[in-house]
């Protein structure tokens, strides 16, 4: 806040700047001059991370993304290894089409369900802890296996949370390390 | 399987061959044409209906871009002046029935220059609506007792604030070094206008917290300015101030402004450069400016042109206060 020096208040990462001072005047003005750009809307530079509904329209359009890429490819594999002799290629190419887009519509629906949970479990978690670290993300990859799993019975639940708890730590940290390690 | 496709390509082309000659016996020779005389009459008058369509647009086209609209109402008023045809006393027949005939003729092209110039009167005033500012007074009358007050026209960006979008951190907005000590002191002396090119809806958030002390008076945004050669200028004659009691600060002064005569060019800033202190330098020249008053800014600004302002008002006033010294040692001399 640039301001009179007057106001004896933030002098720090301030200078003391006199318009006058090349003229033989009285007039003692001095001015507090900001030695970092100052932002006009502080919130814009407190913001550090995705708010809620980023997470979660980010999380889910990414996780649905990928797995109908993923299912998609595979069910294309799989739909031109069952080929059999003789068949023609409108069939050949019907059986490819509908493998595909049946095996991506699948897993992409199962991984949009997985990000949709994560995000919400992490955004809860951030909000009632106060702080954003890796243990957030844990928790919020165990909830989200646990929750997923829940209806094929409690062993399955607790194994799905296992993998989904070390999943997350292990996609965290690996993260992390990747910012910290190599240049981009 | 092999033997099967030769069989039906034998048969197709079978078929084929007997469909040819068939087709060949089947058809008699054609009469000939029976006459010529009426294509060609109606094709002669769609070429010629045609050709002076074309010829219309474009010479409409070319009136468009070279002329003006009282330019070409000027030009044509003789030939849509002919198309009105008032028997004068004295004239034989003969001379009646000439005048009359003549002005039959000359009804349609007046009736399309008529009809043009009615269309782009109409064109013209829609564009302007939103090519000129939204009124001619874009300010309120100055209260009586500060007839004598000057007014200061700020821009926004890159004068008083800079924003950039980066992917890391999306949209940033920082002010300027010394903005808000800039607008508290010369509150004092002017009236503050805040003068834009940016939407409403970007300006009204950004001037209110910029200006949290209510320093400035006024906001104008785009609808006010005028467009013209693809830019937005500022045109201070529409202020309803006193031209000569006007003076625009902005770090693109000379190219945004319809008024050169009236700008005070400040170096453009942008938010890596954190030693920048224009603003502050300008407030011992805008303070005296206000202090002593003159009647008219604009010659005080031309003898100024090409100039650093700042620097170059500090060293007229450092010549001042060297000759006034020389008077004085002058006088003690003397005595």
């Amino acid at each position: 806040m640039a301001d009179s020096s007057s106001n004896s208040k933030d002098h720090h990462n301030t200078r003391v700047y006199h318009p006058y001072q090349d003229l033989n005047v009285p007039i003692q003005k001095l001015y507090n001059l900001p030695t970092a750009p100052e932002h006009l809307f502080p919130e814009e530079a407190a913001r550090t991370h995705r708010s809620w509904g980023d997470n979660l329209q980010y999380y889910t359009g990414s996780g649905y993304l990928a797995g109908a890429l993923i299912g998609a490819a595979r069910g294309t594999v799989q739909g031109l290894r069952e080929a059999e002799s003789g068949d023609s290629l409108k069939i050949r190419l019907n059986r490819v089409l509908n493998s595909g887009g049946h095996a991506g519509r699948r897993l992409g629906n199962s991984l949009g369900v997985v990000g949709l949970i994560f995000a919400g479990l992490e955004s809860g978690m951030t909000y009632l802890r106060g702080t954003d670290d890796l243990v957030n993300s844990a928790v919020a990859g165990l909830g989200t296996g646990t929750l997923f799993r829940a209806a094929a019975g409690p062993r399955s639940a607790a194994i799905a949370g296992a993998i989904g708890g070390i999943a997350a730590a292990a996609a965290v940290s690996g993260k992390q390390a990747l910012k910290r390690y190599v240049p981009i | 399987m092999s033997l099967g496709i030769l069989r039906s390509r034998a048969i197709s082309l079978a078929s084929k061959r007997f469909l040819c000659t068939n087709a060949a016996s089947a058809s008699p020779p054609l009469p000939p044409p029976p006459s010529a005389a009426s294509p060609s009459r109606w094709s002669f008058l769609k070429y010629a209906l045609v050709g002076a369509l074309t010829g219309g647009t474009v010479f409409a086209g070319y009136a468009s871009y070279a002329y003006s609209l009282d330019e070409i109402e000027q030009k044509t008023r003789s030939l849509r002046e002919s198309a009105k045809y008032t028997a004068g006393d004295g004239v034989t027949a003969l001379d009646k029935f000439q005048g009359l005939l003549y002005s039959t003729a000359m009804t349609v092209p007046a009736k399309a220059v008529e009809l043009y110039l009615d269309a782009r009167r109409v064109i013209e005033e829609q564009v302007k609506s939103y090519t000129e500012p939204y009124t001619d007074k874009l300010l309120p009358d100055l209260l009586p007792q500060e007839q004598h007050v000057f007014t200061l026209v700020l821009d926004l960006n890159e004068t008083l604030i800079h924003y950039i979008w980066t992917r890391d951190t999306g949209w940033q907005t920082f002010k300027r070094p010394g903005v808000d000590a800039f607008l508290e002191h010369l509150a004092q002396f002017y009236e503050i206008v805040v003068y834009t090119d940016e939407q409403n809806m970007f300006v009204d958030p950004v001037i209110e917290r910029l200006d949290t002390k209510h320093c400035i008076r006024y906001r104008l945004s785009r609808p006010a300015t005028k467009y013209q050669d693809g830019k937005h200028f500022r045109d201070l004659s529409k202020l309803n101030r006193n031209p000569g009691k006007v003076l625009y600060l902005s770090g693109h002064a000379l190219e945004s402004c319809l008024q050169p005569e009236n700008c005070l060019p400040i170096k453009a800033w942008q938010q890596q450069d954190i030693d920048d202190t224009a603003l502050l330098d300008f407030i011992p020249f805008l303070e005296f400016v206000a202090r002593s008053s003159p009647p008219d800014i604009r010659p005080v600004l031309a003898s100024y042109q090409g100039c650093d302002i700042p620097s170059e008002f500090i060293r007229r006033s450092k010549e001042h206060q060297r000759r006034m010294q020389e008077q004085k040692n002058r006088g003690r001399f003397w005595k």
